[in-house]
């Protein structure tokens, strides 16, 4: 019985063992290494709509990318941060330590900010959609975004087409915002344009009457707003509630708004158009137009997808290897158009376009 | 043109505001000598019944007014009953009572987020058609005009019921001293229980007629809670009349404030205010 016993145990483990190395000999091909790309946005709160959109996008990319016979598997993993920096920051850990992704995108200044010493420090590579180019300084650090160089450059040619001597200016304390107003600022100096009244105030302001009284008197020709939701909307309500009839402008926030009927009729400057054919593409898939942003996280992980299989490397390239590879990207075609570049700071350049809002939609005019 | 006019309206429709928050602040701070955070959470969620009824399930204002003031005051009362009472009875330190109020305030605006999400909504049906009246070259709305006669006529129905009725007379002979209430016969929790309805429903008035003014957020009532405490102790904390010229000191204070300067120094001039007073009058301008 005893014998019987160890018998039918050594059939067993032989049985087991035998099956566990036949299983690891019959794996014909190893699965591809796998990239990681977090992407930080907002998928709740105020701004959820934009953060979606992105997201949208990114699917739509991960998809490009599965169809293409790539060296390796690409994936795209979301994190919310509510369009919180402090959030931003546990995110980031969370995709850093947890996720292990190589590189990591964030939405807006206030994130791209928190985040850049970070990527520096952890050797992540990080794409802000952001204003503000201190966010591309650094070795891992970069921008894909319409620079204020290009979007101020846009406004002060319209605005001399226009004929408009002086603008009020309202922002928000946001680094992308300061540094647009810094760079309108330095673009109007010897020009006959001139800030007659400029009010900058904190995330959370939702009375601005004095603001709008001080912004009645100011004499200005056109009112800039550059702000984001639901500020935005809120500013605009309390300044036709005062019958202030100075028209309205923006640099972006237009866009930025999910009630651009709004701003109806009004011209604005905004970040560079995504291309007709990813137009098509993103509004076939998701049933509505690409919104602010969206061509951006697209092509973000296009490029790093395009950087990283042009790495001549039998092991898995690193963070650094891949940043090496992003300075050399220079003829990409993606969803903002063909042959966009890094350039040596950092930046992926595309050019602003003018815009105005019809029927509640954007339209571009030029 | 002349800026002043429309800097005093402004004054007032804020001073208005302000008056709102601090007269229920005041009545619960008054009676229950107590610092309820969770207030603020309150006109949330008069706003957001009022945006789930009027706007959601579109029923007439005037049933969805009523109805998000006695969520609120119900809600203000369930809290009161089922976290501060109890804390009350053990005689918890006015610091565990603080903690208590920060979490039911905390969890309150999270419950309201959850449910609403945190999208910044307005309760006007269609915004920018709203009626504009001009007041000696000041130019005011019609809900801002409403907010102004809304807390004047609550500053007074307050003050008359705190004299004239035997529930007044109780609330303020709990206010002066809870102990010697007791044993003279005065059920002190039936009253503070009622203190923290009419509290709660007039924190819920407020957040409803910020919610047609500019609109309505789970996080909007730490800045109102905040604005309505510094009128409270400006005024003279415990003191309906304190709190509303504390609330009109602060509107102008404000709004005067950054006449020549950034707008973002309005909250900083707020808080300095705020420990001028705790410095040189912590008493308040009018003494309880």
């Amino acid at each position: 019985m005893k014998y019987k016993i160890i018998t039918l145990v050594s059939i067993i483990v032989i049985v087991v063992v035998g099956s566990v190395i036949y299983k690891e000999k019959s794996v014909d091909t190893p699965e591809k290494p796998v990239i990681k790309i977090g992407y930080i946005l907002p998928l709740s709160g105020n701004v959820a709509f934009l953060g979606e959109g992105v997201k949208n996008a990114v699917l739509l990319a991960v998809e490009e990318a599965q169809k293409k016979n790539t060296k390796y598997t690409y994936e795209a993993v979301f994190e919310d941060d509510g369009f919180v920096p402090a959030r931003t920051v546990s995110a980031f850990q969370k995709l850093v330590d947890y996720d292990k992704v190589q590189a990591v995108v964030t939405f807006a200044s206030a994130a791209g900010s928190a985040v850049n010493p970070l990527a520096e420090k952890n050797k992540i590579i990080h794409f802000g959609i952001a204003s503000d180019p201190n966010i591309a300084k650094g070795d891992y650090n970069f921008i894909n975004w319409t620079p204020p160089v290009e979007e101020i450059g846009l406004f002060v040619k319209e605005a001399e087409k226009r004929q408009i001597k002086k603008i009020a200016v309202f922002g928000q304390q946001i680094s992308g915002i300061t540094e647009m107003i810094k760079e309108l600022k330095k673009q109007i100096s010897g020009t006959d344009i001139e800030i007659v009244y400029e009010s900058v105030t904190s995330f959370g302001t939702k009375d601005f009457r004095t603001q709008v009284s001080q912004l009645k008197n100011s004499g200005a020709d056109y009112t800039v707003l550059m702000m984001f939701s639901p500020e935005l909307e809120v500013l605009t309500k309390q300044i036709r509630e005062a019958g202030v009839k100075i028209p309205l402008t923006s640099i972006e926030s237009f866009e930025l708004s999910d009630n651009p009927g709004m701003f109806e009729n009004l011209w604005y400057v905004n970040a560079a158009d995504p291309t007709s054919g990813f137009t098509k593409m993103y509004s076939d898939k998701f049933q509505k137009n690409p919104s602010i942003a969206t061509p951006n996280g697209y092509d973000i992980l296009g490029i790093i997808v395009e950087a990283t299989e042009s790495i001549e490397k039998k092991s898995l390239p690193n963070t650094s290897d891949i940043t090496q590879a992003l300075l050399r990207i220079n003829n990409y075609n993606g969803a903002l158009g063909n042959g966009l570049k890094i350039d040596a700071d950092g930046l992926v350049v595309s050019k602003a376009v003018l815009r105005i809002i019809q029927d509640g939609k954007s339209v571009t005019i030029q | 043109m002349d800026i002043v006019p429309q800097l005093i309206v402004n004054s007032i429709i804020a001073g208005a505001i302000y008056t709102m928050v601090a007269l229920g602040f005041n009545l619960i701070y008054g009676t229950a000598k107590f610092f309820d955070l969770g207030y603020g959470a309150l006109a949330a969620v008069g706003g957001y019944a009022v945006f789930y009824f009027y706007k959601t399930l579109g029923l007439s204002l005037w049933i969805a007014i009523p109805l998000g003031m006695v969520i609120a005051g119900l809600i203000g009362f369930f809290i009161y009953r089922s976290i501060y009472a109890p804390l009350r009875e053990r005689k918890s330190s006015s610091m565990v009572l603080l903690v208590a109020a920060l979490g039911a305030f905390t969890a309150l605006q999270s419950v309201l987020a959850i449910l609403f999400t945190s999208q910044f909504q307005t309760l006007s049906r269609s915004a920018g058609d709203e009626r504009v009246f001009e007041i000696a070259g000041g130019v005011i709305t019609q809900v801002q005009l409403i907010i102004l006669i809304t807390g004047l006529v609550l500053m007074f129905a307050m003050a008359l019921t705190l004299k004239y009725t035997m529930f007044g007379k109780a609330v303020k002979a709990v206010g002066d001293d809870e102990e010697v209430s007791k044993i003279v016969g005065i059920n002190t929790r039936s009253i503070i229980g009622k203190v923290f309805f009419i509290g709660s429903a007039i924190a819920g008035l407020a957040g409803i007629l910020v919610g047609f003014d500019t609109g309505i957020e789970p996080t909007m009532g730490l800045s109102l809670l905040l604005k309505g405490v510094i009128a409270s102790i400006i005024g003279g904390i415990g003191n309906i009349y304190g709190g509303v010229l504390g609330a009109f000191l602060l509107g102008f204070v404000e709004n005067f404030g950054i006449w020549k300067i950034s707008g973002e120094w309005k909250d900083a001039i707020a808080f300095g205010v705020l420990i001028i007073f705790l410095l040189v009058r912590p008493q308040g301008i009018l003494k309880k």
